[in-house]
């Protein structure tokens, strides 16, 4: 498999008037061609930064992108301008957002706004687009698609909005889909509607999705491969399986733990005490240190670096020593 | 809900640092800061005004008829050679006073009009928005301009037609405080602790409605120049012989041809006025009112 | 449905203006028989404008006049005030028209330019721009542009409403303040649509800075607009009384305010009756625009 995406050295911050607050600190991965790449991470970890560095749709956000790369396709997109990185935002890269009530305009109908994406990445003329639009919708399950043509996003569900969206995005054919956070506003059911709808068009387009979330739960239904991330730096990488079967960071065992399991009967949810840092005061050494139940005095002064360990890539000490110890007994 | 409306009105310290955090952010912005700066000169010379004119502002001079700016009249002088800087310096404590009483009743009876509307709700209050929708069917001027063709021009009646327009917003704005504090948590907490409606109204939603009314206050004074001096302008106010500014533009308008200085700067001084008036309530509405900002 | 709400919104102020000429301190009936006149004169003059008759009567003859268009006679001229009024409304129509025309196309250009460049100089100069309109006495600027435009460089005519030319200076100073507050409203309803989440999702597509603004964030933004400009109609229609005396434009300002030296009662009352319904009236039909606008209101 091609590489689709690649991300060298990533470095998104917010620049205040007197200094620079990073939030995306240099992180580096990458993504096949068809595959479902998660990102997890709790908020504030710089997942959805990361996302946003990516489209390139930081200054809403007053944020920028320090240094780093982004190939897609051998282009670095950090390198475009402006005019250029508009043709390929909704045509390559598209992206679907997590609140599906306020991410389409209220006051414009569905076929406007699904018409106005294909109108100005295709060669379609205005019939071909509306007739375009209607199977797109089509294809993401909407039933009545042509009648919701001209309906407004306030007389559809959440779960209706979020898959004209999705039908949006996905109309001009991107080879990469980044999707934010895109069922946390649903509720479980129409959750599991549309994550299969993602895998479904997954498949038949065998476009490369980036699937961000809070919720391990979600990433073990969807992804192939997962990235962990905390406190802007990626902490954890690995295939889902091996992942959930193994997991190295104490910060994923923690989020793991607190996945509640159907069918067990469990006392409370545990949960990692503490938060994220905050990004003018980042600990030294470890950043996850200060919440670490593994912590030892290494972590307080030197930050960690990756270590490979069973097929997965982990930024901590501990496997530091593993490593340590093997090379020993060699 | 921000901090400013959430703040307990008991607690006095704060209140009083918040005083000085009002004063600091005023002086941060420089347009704010300005025009602060213009409003206290304005109210210097509306109290001292008349002691410190350079000239007689109401002695003719018949010799020095419509003489253009010059070093002994910086303004010039009208068609009665009388000393426009002196007259414009006389005559802001005649326009100062007679916005600032005319926004002032309006918004004493209509802030108590909101407050008694949005507190007890129900027949009164829909008796008193009625009242509202009403006068709001006038145009403001209009309105005035009828007020006064009933009562007979002169400032006095000035007053009472402006401050007249002026009761409905300020009804309508303090509703809608007294709507939304109403409902908060301490009030309720207040009403169960057997504090009388009386005590609840001017101990615990009068002081949350503080800060939007003395927004508005400020803004309607600009307003209110603006709609005194037109009065004036249209002969509806001032008597022509005081030196009240748009009166002494009503005067000036036959010269216009002749000697532009005698339309030129007392219109001036009006426009700087509510200039300033606006920019430094828009200030403060940024700094009191965070919601609002941009 | 809105037109229901609206009538007893209609009899009150009817009745309330019908009401002025009996607040007016004097006697109408002397005013109209004139100063030196009988009693029995005054008695007849009592009886034609029907004051002798109770209350209630007084104003069911006064509303069934209204239908009709009967809006009684000028005390000054004895003619009919509908048709006082009819010769001088289309000039103060057409004033205002324009007035608010300019006012709304410069207002909306400055306030979006401002919003697009927000915190930028075309940002600073637009608002900048918007205060002083919002704090310029309109008959100092009619005065101002008389002296510069008439009389210095002999543009315009002074006054008027002779020819087109002669709309031009009025509607200036007319619109001036209003176009300041549009330009203000358009910018921060604007700044606030350009935050929203659907233009994130707008510019994810690929759409440029201009179908942004124009496509997605303005449609959003008119709604306060057009409430404000609604709003701020009734400033315009109060300004019309001040900029007209001040170009002599014959419309119906000046004849206000000529009406009120004169003590000319009727005319003063089916005036403020008209100005009344104009105000009424527009604000009527942005309640209808509002509803083409915003999809929720239309369909819930």
């Amino acid at each position: 498999m091609a590489k689709l995406l690649e991300v060298n050295n990533l470095q998104t911050g917010f620049k205040n008037s007197n200094d620079t607050l990073k939030v995306v600190r240099g992180i580096d991965f990458h993504l096949e061609e068809g595959e479902i790449l998660g990102i997890v991470g709790e908020s504030g970890s710089g997942k959805s930064v990361t996302a946003l560095s990516i489209m390139r749709l930081l200054h809403d956000t007053p944020g920028e992108i320090l240094s780093g790369e982004v190939n897609y396709k051998g282009t670095d997109l950090t390198k475009l301008t402006e005019k250029q990185m508009r043709k390929y935002r909704g045509k390559e890269v598209s992206m679907i957002f997590q609140e599906p009530m306020t991410t389409l305009n209220p006051v414009l109908k569905i076929g406007r706004q699904m018409k106005e994406v294909i109108l100005l990445h295709t060669e379609l003329n205005r019939k071909q687009a509306h007739q375009h639009a209607v199977e797109t919708l089509e294809s993401v399950g909407i039933p009545r698609a042509k009648d919701i043509m001209n309906e407004y996003p306030h007389q559809l569900s959440g779960g209706m909005r979020q898959r004209v969206v999705i039908a949006m995005q996905i109309s001009c054919n991107p080879s990469l889909l980044i999707a934010d956070e895109p069922t946390t506003a649903l509720d479980v059911t129409i959750q599991k509607q549309i994550l299969k709808l993602l895998k479904d068009i997954q498949k038949k387009t065998g476009m490369g999705i980036i699937f961000i979330t809070h919720d391990l739960g979600v990433v073990s239904k969807i992804c192939d491969r997962v990235n962990v991330m905390y406190a802007g730096e990626i902490v954890e990488s690995a295939e889902t399986r091996d992942l959930f079967n193994h997991p190295k960071h104490p910060y994923t065992k923690g989020l793991i733990e607190s996945i509640p399991k159907l069918g067990h009967n469990q006392e409370r949810l545990s949960s990692i005490p503490g938060t994220v840092p905050n990004l003018n005061d980042m600990p030294k050494g470890c950043t996850f240190s200060p919440r670490c139940n593994f912590v030892m005095d290494r972590c307080h002064a030197e930050h960690p670096d990756f270590y490979e360990t069973d097929n997965i890539s982990c930024r901590c000490f501990l496997y530091d020593q593993i490593a340590e110890e093997r090379m020993s007994h060699v | 809900m921000n901090t400013v409306t959430m703040e307990s009105p008991k607690d006095l310290p704060k209140r009083k640092s918040r005083m000085q955090k009002i004063v600091k952010e005023i002086t941060r912005k420089k347009v704010t800061l300005i025009s602060s700066i213009f409003i206290m000169i304005l109210i210097i010379a509306a109290i001292i005004g008349p002691w410190i004119t350079p000239y007689n502002p109401a002695a003719p001079d018949y010799s020095n008829i419509l003489s253009p700016p010059s070093l002994a009249h910086i303004f010039g002088t009208d068609a009665y050679g009388r000393d426009i800087f002196s007259r414009i310096l006389a005559g802001t404590q005649i326009s100062l006073s007679v916005s600032v009483s005319a926004v002032l009743i309006g918004a004493v009876i209509g802030t108590i009009l909101g407050l008694v509307s949005g507190f007890f709700g129900k027949l009164v209050d829909k008796l008193i928005m009625r009242v509202c929708d009403v006068l709001f069917a006038f145009p403001d001027i209009i309105l005035a301009i009828g007020i006064v063709a009933i009562l007979g021009p002169g400032l006095r009646n000035v007053v009472i037609a402006v401050a007249f327009f002026s009761v409905p917003s300020f009804a309508r704005l303090v509703r809608g405080t007294t709507l939304e504090v109403k409902e908060q948590l301490f009030v309720e907490s207040a009403r169960s602790m057997g504090a009388s409606r009386r005590r609840i109204i001017f101990k615990h939603i009068f002081p949350e409605t503080l800060p939007s009314i003395m927004v508005y206050f400020t803004m309607s004074i600009g307003t209110t120049i603006l709609a005194a001096a037109s009065l004036s302008f249209l002969g509806l106010g001032a008597d022509p012989s005081t030196p009240d500014w748009g009166a002494m533009l009503s005067t000036s308008r036959d010269y216009i041809g002749s000697a532009f200085h005698v339309v030129f700067f007392p219109g001036l001084i009006i426009f700087l006025t509510v200039l300033s008036f606006n920019v430094f309530g828009d200030g403060l509405r940024e700094i009191l009112d965070p919601k609002l900002k941009d | 449905m809105r037109i229901l709400n609206l009538i007893p919104l209609l009899i009150i102020v009817s009745f309330v203006v019908f009401m002025f000429v009996h607040i007016i301190p004097g006697d109408p009936a002397r005013l109209l028989a004139g100063q030196d006149a009988t009693r029995e004169e005054v008695e007849l003059a009592r009886s034609v404008l029907n004051l002798d008759k109770p209350l209630l009567q007084q104003y069911f003859i006064y509303m069934s006049g209204l239908f009709v268009g009967d809006l009684g006679f000028s005390i000054k001229s004895g003619a009919s005030v509908a048709q006082i009024i009819s010769d001088r409304i289309l000039p103060s129509l057409g004033l205002t028209f324009a007035s608010i025309v300019w006012a709304t196309v410069v207002g909306m250009l400055i306030g979006i330019l401002s919003a697009t460049f927000r915190n930028r100089w075309p940002d600073q100069l637009g608002m900048l721009t918007a205060i002083s309109g919002i704090s310029l006495p309109n008959f100092w600027v009619g005065l101002v542009i008389i002296q510069i435009f008439s009389v210095q460089l002999g543009w315009f005519p002074t006054g008027g409403a002779g020819s087109w030319q002669s709309y031009i200076m009025p509607s200036f100073a007319l619109g001036a303040g209003i176009m300041a507050i549009i330009a203000r409203f358009t910018r921060s309803s604007l700044v606030e649509s350009l935050k929203q989440d659907y233009i994130r999702t707008g510019r994810s597509k690929g759409l440029g800075k201009g179908s942004i603004v124009f496509g997605h964030a303005l449609k959003n933004s008119l709604i306060p607009v057009i409430t404000v400009t609604g709003l701020q109609f009734g400033f315009l229609l109060g300004g019309s009384v001040v900029v007209e005396t001040v170009f002599s434009f014959p419309g119906l300002g000046t004849l206000l305010i000529d009406s009120i030296q004169f003590r000319d009662y009727p005319v003063i009352q089916a005036l403020i009756l008209l100005f009344a319904l104009q105000f009424i009236l527009v604000n009527f039909i942005v309640d209808i625009i509002y509803g083409f606008v915003n999809p929720k209101i239309r369909y819930d």
